[in-house]
């Protein structure tokens, strides 16, 4: 047949036309003649593909995935349809999730380490155990703290804790057996600094959910929307609808670098690192003096004459403030001088970007000013995310549509024990030290030291080295990896020497080459487990996560492991811990909880929301509009708020108003005095700090994270590694960005290698010129330069930033200052 | 296994020295051997091991097939004009001339087999196919054509002599089919819009006139290894040929090369078309190429323009052996310089692709041009090609 | 039958390589083997720079030089207006590859991008040149189909296993559409500003032509003649002169 159809073509071939025609490029279109091989599909499995429900494990989203399996082989993933958040789409970290249950260099079981040695290059030796010997070993150490009295010195540290059925009970934990170290979370090494600063201004400290899709405008400050920002995913989302919608909104971005997101945005501006503080007020000072703040939320003068003028105070008793505190004396005291040029020497942005960005702001409703790590990352961090965050009060975006407002919790139900009827002697006495402040906690958050922090996970290593507040004996890690991810992280290598680790990561990190014990999770695939949402939109999501396949090897979920462990606990506590039995009984209980509060997808149950994978409830409950407060009654946003409703549920600062004039911080005017030089009497104020940069070097340090990054789960995915640094090109190592100038100055190629130095030592990196930054700037992504974490981790540059950083930190937040660090560069 | 003339009853007789050819022989084989040592990652790990790959299609192994392709070609042409024509002498040196463009047509062959993914499937996935519209497609029907025709030659010659009318037919046939293979290879890059270093109706005249150049360059160079750097020995027609009439046409062709290639590097350095000035300003700024241009070009220009040097078989040899690797350089930045800029890849390559060989792919190189020579020297006995009583 | 073809709106494109990501994961590539990709470019002087991103498909030409070029005919264009390749009639040249203006063919039969060598961890069977455990059980190498043996070229292939099996008569496939979902490219799929679409270009009223029209859709590398079936939506839809800014490259 197809020797039969060759002939006939060819004869019309011959027939038709010459042999020229024939071999030119748009020559006669001839029939196409069918492949010789079949044409029939073969699937290479006769297995059915089912499709199960969980939910992504890369950053904190929480985006609900389908999994799809054949043959219990996991093979795809793909953003959940029924998912509110994913709404059936994902990042490009999302897919990868296979790469993270199949890597060839997951740990198998439990092990026991050998090698009593520990450092960077040494051999762990690990001997497999079996779980109940491992669980045992564990249990026997703890035991024997408690009775030794010394049960504050096991601590469990953890990183992206999930929901109540990991995280969850950490705290439940540490009450029982006794510690103050139990849990310490990682924020103050992630993004402490915004929430301190909301916390101090509106009086919630947390992060914000936002109303995105119906703002007009958005002023973003640093925070990587294209790139890192969460929710990641439902971002992008959301970027697609608002550049497309009637009315399009106008978007500037201000960052220390050209990236994707201040590139796609309709304007750029490029900010001297750590000074959006200054830039944050001039905007203020632009929005006062021209009288384009929201009248009916902040207030606005009795006569309606706008009084604001440069240099000029004002009589505070002109002026009646709706929901802000303090505006007057923030004006007289501080805004009032704070114009577009003062603010264009600090920055290094010209006087009329300022003015022009502050103007757009201004007139444009709803606007919003968001805000991350990139302004505070540095010593004067919270400072700088006051002066921004004060513009959403400016503008009247706090619980508006269009703007911002907090995360609501789920509905769950009650656990089937409560932990103040199991606590012991041993455990009432330790609360009581720990109230009094007798036994303060290792990092020493909540002491004179860090007062207003939230956490100092960054202080553990440097302050057990030192011995001070104490020494640790025992350190579980869930989820985190601070020997490696620390500023300074070499403190960390030493430090961690003598201290007994228990790793519950499956995969052979950095924390792991450290460990005495390895009690591995199943990853995320292999997980029951529930994730409350990352604040989102403001109303309640509980998502959950369910098995993809049996676990492929002998591991256990964390939660379970925790329960296990302190079922080996002496005393009421085991008991405890027996009444809790494991995971899947906890999430039942919790699930009970939607029996009152169905879902608005009608989850209603334990095995409703195994089915979708999510519960949540719409809508948020709580408005503000044209200045008043209302709440959801059932139909609509109807019933007015009274202001000490406002004061109880939503701005709950001492004053129930926005405050320009912080009353928390005030009542740490001293440690504010003692540590910034600022006199007691304006402890309060929003006002500009400069920053002050560690490091010795003469060049700003900054180290973004990638949209292929976040938190760093494919530092041994070769497909994620391939595609990390696009706008460089990094396909096999993450480059330095660097101005071309700058380089040239120093003497160094496009490609060269370098050595980056601070005053804690040097690490290398290969270079890329890139004229979007900043001359006085190098950047580099955080995060690589692993000598761990698996067979592609390893051996590969950059090194690890996290080396040269110096460990200095936000005195307010306690932010780990990431990004303020000055270094040197020098060809190597 | 080899025959002797002795042994054709009534045939021409063998005369020529056996020495050389077994030197040749030798030299052959053992690097052939360290070819196969230095290629053989390839045998094991297949496209694993070798430089070329998806930023890089067409590295040293194509240029390896293309180059000893397109030099049996040029060869080829250049016996053919003595067969076709029967001029004196000159048709005494092409038998010769035949078994080495044979040798090297086999050695490409070969080069292109271990370059191929699944090199056997041509033989039946191609005919069966017929995508006529692929210069590709006709290249290797004319070149299939041509190593038939050479083959039957060369059979033909071990009973016959070069004189035979049947050898005559087929020396035709070889130079059509030869020309054929030529031009089409050139259309396989010149018919590329989207390579602009490549793309142009001049480049199969430009791969024709560096094939004259090196198929008299290998003439040269092989027949005074085979005469032991003397004419001496020769016949006088033979010596005629040997002295005046091949460099003196060797001189033309350089000179006509000579020119194409002014003019190829002149209209690149000054076109700003995307894609063509970028890869010549970096092939100009490179040493290789004023090696080729100097020592390769203008030196056998030199030598050949010099009436008392052209006959002399030693510089006849250098110069011949000069300009084999002037083309061979050109060749390797002709088809390596048509991708360096990288078709769309954006930051991932944000300059000029980075490739150079690795031992592997020289290995390759290797086994291509000593499997020529050792089919070069075995061919004297056994197509008995060598020199017969009375020439 | 329909022409299917697919349109990329680059103002709503936020260049996160989610796309690329799907196609790996759906079509079990090697790192480096991006048959879906995100091409970055930068241009300008500090502090006015501007970054520009590209996703790139396989633009299935209506004139693809690549069919024109292969001697076996291993690459082919379908009824539906796809291009694909036959693994067991590839010999492995690489011409179509040389042909290809926009880059898109690959031969993963080469040097890893990086090392180790995934494959080494997961060796081939069955003729593959690597079986993962999460390979996707969809295969068919007479249409470049899953994972490829040594020696032959791959490329993207608008995810023939989903489309082919798309109801008859639809005109484009809406991956918001629950009916529709399972039928649509990787890469259209997941992408979350909804920047990728794919319909049938043949009919005038299908939205994707809808989409050409209203935004003034355009093609990258006209010049060629290669006609793709991949429209770019939005106000810079120029591919970047290739300039190698810096000339001091190491």
């Amino acid at each position: 047949m197809n020797v039969l159809e060759t002939l006939i073509t060819r004869r019309r071939f011959l027939q038709a036309s010459g042999a020229a025609s024939a071999l030119a490029a748009g020559g006669i279109g001839l029939r196409r003649l069918n492949p010789i091989s079949e044409s029939k599909a073969q699937r290479l499995s006769s297995g059915e593909t089912v499709v199960t429900k969980n939910v992504c494990h890369q950053c904190p989203a929480r985006c609900g995935i389908d999994v799809y399996t054949t043959d219990g082989r996991v093979h795809g993933i793909y953003g959940s349809m029924n998912s509110p958040i994913a709404n059936g789409k994902l990042c490009p970290k999302g897919h990868l999730g296979t790469y993270i249950l199949y890597d060839p260099d997951r740990y198998k079981g439990p092990m026991r380490r050998t090698n009593p040695n520990k450092g960077r290059d040494e051999d762990p030796q690990f001997e497999a155990i079996s779980w109940e010997e491992a669980l045992d070993i564990v249990a026997e150490r703890l035991n024997g703290l408690r009775a030794n009295n010394e049960s504050h010195r096991f601590g469990i540290l953890y990183g992206r804790g999930w929901g109540a059925s990991c995280a969850g009970l950490l705290g439940t934990f540490g009450q029982l057996y006794g510690s103050p170290n139990i849990a310490i979370g990682h924020s103050s090494m992630c993004s402490d600094g915004s929430m301190v600063a909301k916390g101090l201004t509106d009086g919630n400290e947390s992060y914000n959910a936002y109303d995105y899709k119906n703002v007009n405008y958005l002023l973003n400050f640093g925070a990587g929307f294209l790139e890192a920002f969460r929710p990641y995913n439902y971002l992008m989302q959301v970027w697609g609808h608002i550049r497309t919608k009637s009315p399009k909104t106008r978007v500037t971005a201000i960052d220390v670098h050209a990236n994707a997101t201040n590139a796609a945005a309709d304007r750029k501006l490029l900010i001297r690192p750590g000074t959006d503080g200054a830039m944050a007020l001039a905007i203020a000072h632009v929005i006062l003096t021209e009288g384009l703040w929201d009248k009916e939320f902040v207030g606005d003068f009795r006569d309606g004459r706008n009084r604001f003028e440069s240099g000029a105070t004002i009589d505070g008793d002109d002026f009646n403030q709706r929901w802000v505190h303090g505006l007057e004396t923030w004006w007289n005291e501080e805004l009032k001088d704070r114009t577009p040029a003062w603010a264009e020497k600090i920055t290094s942005i010209p006087a009329r970007h300022i003015s022009e960005v502050a103007r757009e702001f201004g007139t444009t409703r709803p606007a919003m000013a968001i805000f991350e790590r990139g302004p505070t990352a540095h010593s004067n961090g919270t400072w700088n995310g006051m002066a921004i965050h004060a513009l959403n009060a400016l503008v009247g975006s706090l619980f508006a549509e269009g703007g911002m407002f907090y995360q609501m919790g789920p509905s769950y139900g009650p656990l089937p024990v409560s932990a103040g009827d199991y606590m012991d002697e041993h455990a009432g006495r330790v609360q009581e030290r720990i109230a009094s402040g007798e036994l303060p906690r290792i990092d020493m958050k909540g002491t004179n030291r860090w007062p207003l922090a939230r956490n100092m996970m960054q202080e553990i290593g440097p302050n057990h080295l030192a011995g001070e507040p104490y020494k640790l004996d025992t350190v579980m890690f869930y989820l985190n990896n601070p020997i490696w991810t620390a500023p300074d992280s070499k403190v960390w290598e030493e430090a961690f020497k003598d201290i007994f680790v228990i790793e519950t990561s499956p995969f052979p990190s950095e924390s792991a080459k450290y460990a005495d014990i390895i009690l591995p999770d199943h990853t995320y695939l292999e997980r029951l487990q529930d994730a409350p949402t990352y604040p989102f939109e403001g109303w309640p999501i509980a998502t959950l996560r369910t098995p993809a396949v049996e676990p492929l090897y002998d591991t256990k979920v964390f939660g379970d492991t925790l329960i296990e462990i302190g079922k080996r606990i002496d005393g009421p506590m085991g008991e405890y811990y027996q009444a809790l039995d494991n995971t899947e009984n906890v999430l039942r209980h919790l699930a009970e909880g939607f029996r009152d509060d169905p879902g608005t997808n009608g989850v209603n149950d334990f095995e409703s929301w195994k089915r979708e994978g999510v519960w949540y409830r719409k809508p948020y409950h709580w408005r503000q509009r044209r200045g008043v407060f209302y709440e959801w009654d059932g139909e609509g946003y109807n019933r007015r708020m009274s202001p000490s409703e406002v004061r109880e549920k939503l701005l709950r600062t001492p004053s129930g108003r926005f405050e320009f004039v912080s009353g928390k911080l005030e009542q740490h005017a001293d440690y504010v005095e003692q540590e910034f030089g600022i006199p007691a009497e304006r402890a309060g104020i929003i006002q500009w700090v400069a920053p002050e940069h560690p490091g010795g070097g003469d060049l700003y340090f900054s180290t973004p994270k990638t949209a292929m990054h976040a938190e760093g789960r494919g530092a041994n995915i070769p497909h994620s590694i391939s595609l990390m640094q696009p706008v460089m090109g990094g396909r096999r190592t993450v480059y330095l960005e660097i101005h071309p100038e700058t380089a040239r100055e120093r003497g160094i190629r496009s490609g060269d290698r370098v050595r980056i130095r601070s005053e804690l030592g040097e690490i290398e990196a290969y270079c890329r010129y890139f004229e979007g930054t900043r001359p006085d700037t190098v950047v580099l992504p955080m995060e690589h330069g692993h000598w761990a974490q698996g067979r592609w981790a390893e051996g590969r540059k950059p090194g690890h930033s996290g080396e040269i950083t110096v460990n200095r930190s936000d005195r307010i937040s306690g932010l780990a200052s990431y990004y303020t660090t000055k270094v040197s560069v020098e060809r190597a | 296994m080899s025959v002797t003339a002795e042994q054709i009853p009534g045939g021409p007789r063998y005369s020529g020295n056996t020495m050389t050819a077994t030197l040749m022989l030798a030299v052959g084989v053992i690097g052939l051997v360290i070819g196969l040592i230095a290629a053989w990652p390839k045998f094991i790990h297949g496209g694993a091991a070798l430089s070329q790959g998806s930023d890089m299609m067409w590295g040293l192994p194509v240029v390896t097939y293309a180059f000893l392709a397109l030099s049996s070609f040029g060869v080829s042409m250049v016996a053919g004009v003595g067969a076709v024509f029967r001029i004196e002498g000159w048709d005494r040196i092409a038998p010769r001339l035949f078994t080495l463009a044979l040798g090297l047509s086999i050695g490409a062959l070969a080069a292109l087999a271990l370059e191929l993914g699944h090199a056997f499937r041509t033989l039946w996935a191609i005919p069966l196919n017929m995508q006529i519209r692929s210069p590709m497609l006709w290249m290797g029907a004319f070149w299939g054509a041509y190593v038939v025709f050479l083959v039957w030659l060369l059979l033909r010659l071990r009973q016959v002599d070069i004189r035979d009318n049947t050898v005559r037919m087929l020396s035709i046939a070889i130079v059509l089919t030869c020309v054929g293979a030529l031009f089409t290879q050139g259309l396989v890059y010149g018919m590329m819009v989207m390579r602009p270093v490549w793309y142009g109706a001049a480049t199969p005249l430009y791969y024709w006139v560096g094939s004259v150049v090196t198929g008299l360059g290998m003439a040269l160079l092989f027949l005074n290894i085979t005469h032991r750097f003397s004419h001496g020995g020769l016949a006088a027609s033979k010596r005629r040929v040997m002295e005046r009439h091949l460099p003196v046409i060797f001189l033309v062709a350089l000179v006509g090369y000579a020119i194409v290639v002014v003019s190829r590097t002149t209209a690149g350095l000054w076109s700003s078309a995307e894609g063509v000035q970028i890869v010549y300003q970096y092939m100009v700024a490179s040493p290789l190429f004023w090696f080729e241009i100097l020592i390769c070009l203008a030196v056998p220009i030199v030598f050949m323009s010099m009436a008392g040097l052209r006959g002399n078989p030693l510089i006849q040899t250098t110069a011949g052996a000069l300009a084999i690797v002037g083309i061979f350089i050109a060749r390797y930045e002709f088809i390596v310089g048509g991708q360096l800029v990288p078709l769309w890849k954006g930051s991932w390559i944000p300059a000029l692709v980075e490739y150079s060989p690795n031992s592997v792919e020289w290995g390759m190189f290797l086994i291509g041009v000593f499997l020529a020579i050792t089919v070069y020297a075995a061919g004297d006995r056994f197509f008995n090609t060598g020199p017969h009583r009375g020439d | 039958m329909p022409k299917w073809g697919m349109v990329i709106d680059l103002d709503k494109c936020t260049g996160c390589q989610a796309c690329t990501t799907a196609c790996a994961m759906e079509n079990n590539t090697l790192p480096g083997e991006s048959w879906q990709d995100v091409l970055f470019y930068h241009e300008g002087k500090y502090p006015n720079t501007s970054i520009k991103w590209f996703p790139r498909p396989c633009m299935q030409c209506e004139n693809p030089s690549c069919v024109h070029v292969c001697p076996t005919r291993a690459t082919y264009k379908t009824d539906d207006g796809v291009v694909l390749i036959d693994w067991n009639k590839c010999i492995g040249c690489k011409y179509c590859m040389i042909a290809c203006p926009y880059g898109v063919r690959f031969y993963a039969d080469e040097r890893p991008l990086l090392e180790p060598d995934i494959r080494q961890a997961f060796p081939g069977s069955d003729g593959q040149m690597w079986s993962p455990p999460f390979q996707n059980p969809e295969s068919d190498w007479s249409k470049g189909i899953g994972i490829q043996p040594r020696g032959v070229v791959s490329k993207c292939t608008f995810c023939y296993h989903k489309i082919s099996k798309a109801p008859a008569g639809v005109t484009d496939l809406d991956e918001d559409d629950p009916d529709l979902v399972e039928y649509v490219p990787a890469c259209v799929r997941t992408c979350a500003p909804k920047a990728r679409y794919f319909g049938d270009l043949d009919n005038p009223e299908s939205k994707v032509n809808e989409l050409i029209a209203n935004k003034r859709g355009t093609r990258v590398f006209e010049h060629t003649g290669n006609k793709p079936q991949v429209y770019y939506l939005g106000e810079h839809g120029t591919v970047p002169k290739f300039d190698p800014q810096f000339d001091d490259q190491a």
